[in-house]
């Protein structure tokens, strides 16, 4: 069970750390130049670091989003906090 | 808003830690300018502490990021430590020559179609008039008046009521049986103060507030969990969300929601918070944690507070006062506390009454909604620095200076009037909707700092991802940000990385 899980989550993962990592990539490359590196080479560097995030943490995040899941359906689906309007 | 010439006369209201941040960018620009300050010394609210007054948070996380805090400030940096830094940022800045002690601004006119704001002022029984092309007001959120609610019968109360700001030594309160009035900041400081000395110390709150421990579990230093990347996409969405945000409060909702949870459980455990049977006090707010982060709540409480409540040295009554009597206050539940000092910790009125007219029908209940906190649309050639509560404010602070300076030497521009108009309507339904109502609540940022912090670097054209070296892209995520990640910015003042003129 925890090997289906951890390779599921790795797998879920590494499907949102791509579309993330496209989104670092684009907003790294468009950001002004700073330091050493060159405006591709410091996006594709961070675009590769979130890939790998996403691929470690993929389990863990997948868990406690299935718990949290159960939780909050148990709870009766509490709608998000909201503060009492004007003054 | 066109740039100003180089050596334009700036008027600066106020010489506290925004007036300061401001005039310090702006001289470093070429501009000519002066601070009025109605007090006699520079500081702000830091002139005017009551006992036991310092910053709610770790030292590193208030301080100016291109000036070095002295080695004697400690973690809730004692306020006559933030005074005499302050104090010395003016004199390394040369700021001192430049502010016009005890001269209070009464009134702005003018600046119709770009021309000059004139300010009326009073010093030493004189009036005065004076123009200049461009003013920023730094007087921050409160006026020196104390917020004083009157109650039934509290004229014949023998005894004595005291705002917060009139507790300037524990001596007062010796051997007294003393009632504070508050849940905030200044009400916990001033009932551990009453707790050290008085006979008796109740705190009487209408509704307790989540703590913010400054090491969770006693471990991790809450800048940790609270100021870095991940937790700033985990609270309820800012007013112009990231695709990520937005995904993350969708299908990711579940975690987020379980996520606050976890983190409510271990404030509870950690603080002792539920009554266990009754055996304790109750103090589990009843409303969740995301909210509350952004209202008037104890943000940092002092670590002996909460041991103080549990113990009871610090008696928790949860209630209203109904009115006073002889020597006593009634609650709204009929209970009778006896007092000799009621201190009432109720914050302070908002003085805007010298803004110019045009733009007082914009100052409401929760204050004046602003395009990046800073200007409105309005009143061109006026800005307001300081008009932001944030964990660090005096980053905060010096990097509105900076989005200014940058602005008035043509280095970024405003979109179109509309555009800026609409983004505040924007700004306005969002914070109605995210942030407990108060009189500061146009100004209150606390947990959404980071993103607005990005706001106003993006303006500027300068990359806000701010973490250096290998590791960056993991920083970027896991490790706060704190001043010290802005000090190249302000490293010769060019603002550094700033699209050029």
């Amino acid at each position: 069970m925890m090997e289906f899980l951890w390779l599921t989550g790795a797998v879920v993962g590494g499907v949102v750390g791509c579309v993330h990592a496209v989104g670092v990539y684009r907003r790294c490359a468009r950001a002004p130049a700073r330091g050493g590196l060159d405006g591709r080479a410091r996006a594709a560097y961070y675009a590769a670091w979130t890939l790998a995030l996403w691929v470690l943490f993929g389990a863990y995040v997948l868990i406690v989003w299935l718990l949290g899941m159960v939780l909050y359906l148990a709870a009766g689906r509490p709608p998000p906090p909201v503060a009492d309007g004007p003054s | 808003m066109t740039a100003l010439p180089g050596g334009a006369r700036v008027a600066i209201i106020g010489a506290g830690a925004a007036g300061l941040a401001t005039a310090r960018t702006l001289l470093a620009q070429g501009f000519d300018c002066t601070l009025f300050e109605r007090a006699t010394r520079l500081g702000g609210v830091w002139t005017i502490g009551y006992a036991n007054f310092g910053t709610q948070v770790q030292r590193e996380l208030y301080a100016f990021p291109d000036f070095p805090l002295p080695p004697e400030a400690t973690d809730f940096t004692a306020g006559e430590v933030v005074q005499r830094y302050l104090e010395a940022y003016a004199r390394h800045f040369a700021i001192l020559p430049r502010i016009r002690f005890a001269t209070r601004v009464a009134a702005i006119t003018g600046g119709a179609d770009n021309a000059p704001w004139h300010l009326h002022t009073e010093h030493d029984g004189d009036t005065a008039e004076e123009a200049f092309d461009f003013v920023v007001v730094c007087v921050g959120l409160y006026s020196n008046v104390p917020h004083m609610p009157t109650f039934a019968g509290q004229a014949g109360f023998k005894g004595e009521i005291l705002h917060v700001s009139g507790v300037a030594d524990r001596a007062q309160l010796a051997g007294k049986r003393v009632v504070v009035v508050g849940f905030g900041k200044s009400a916990s400081d001033c009932a551990l103060e009453s707790a050290a000395v008085a006979a008796r110390t109740s705190l009487v709150y209408r509704r307790v507030h989540w703590p913010v421990p400054p090491y969770l579990l006693g471990i991790l230093p809450f800048k940790w969990a609270m100021l870095n990347r991940l937790s700033s996409t985990l609270v309820p969405p800012y007013y112009q969300p990231s695709p990520l945000q937005r995904a993350v409060h969708g299908i990711g909702r579940p975690l987020v929601w379980l996520w606050w949870r976890i983190v409510e459980r271990l404030l509870m455990a950690q603080y002792g918070l539920s009554s266990r049977g009754g055996i304790r006090p109750n103090l589990v707010p009843g409303h969740p944690i995301e909210l509350d982060g952004f209202g008037e709540a104890v943000m940092l409480p002092r670590p002996s507070f909460y041991p103080a409540l549990r113990t009871g040295a610090i008696e928790p009554v949860q209630g209203s006062i109904a009115n006073f009597e002889d020597h006593a206050v009634r609650l709204d539940g009929g209970r009778l506390i006896e007092a000799d000092i009621v201190v009432l910790a109720t914050g302070w009125e908002s003085d805007y009454g010298f803004l110019p007219t045009v733009l007082r029908p914009h100052v409401v209940d929760d204050g004046i909604f602003l395009y990046r906190q800073i200007l409105h649309p309005d009143a061109s050639r006026l800005a307001f620095i300081g008009h932001a509560a944030s964990i660090s404010s005096l980053l905060t602070y010096s990097l509105q200076a900076a989005w200014l300076a940058t602005l008035l030497t043509g280095r970024h521009k405003l979109p179109e009037t509309a555009a800026m108009r609409a983004d505040v309507a924007a700004l306005t339904a969002w914070k109605r909707r995210t942030i407990p109502a108060g009189r500061g609540r146009s100004a209150r940022l606390l947990l959404y700092m980071q993103h607005y912090h990005d706001q106003l670097l993006t303006d500027m054209g300068i990359d806000p991802w701010r973490k250096r070296g290998v590791f960056a892209p993991f920083k970027e995520v896991f490790a706060p940000y704190e001043p010290g990640d802005y000090q190249d910015l302000f490293a010769g003042l060019g603002i550094a990385g700033a699209a050029s003129r």
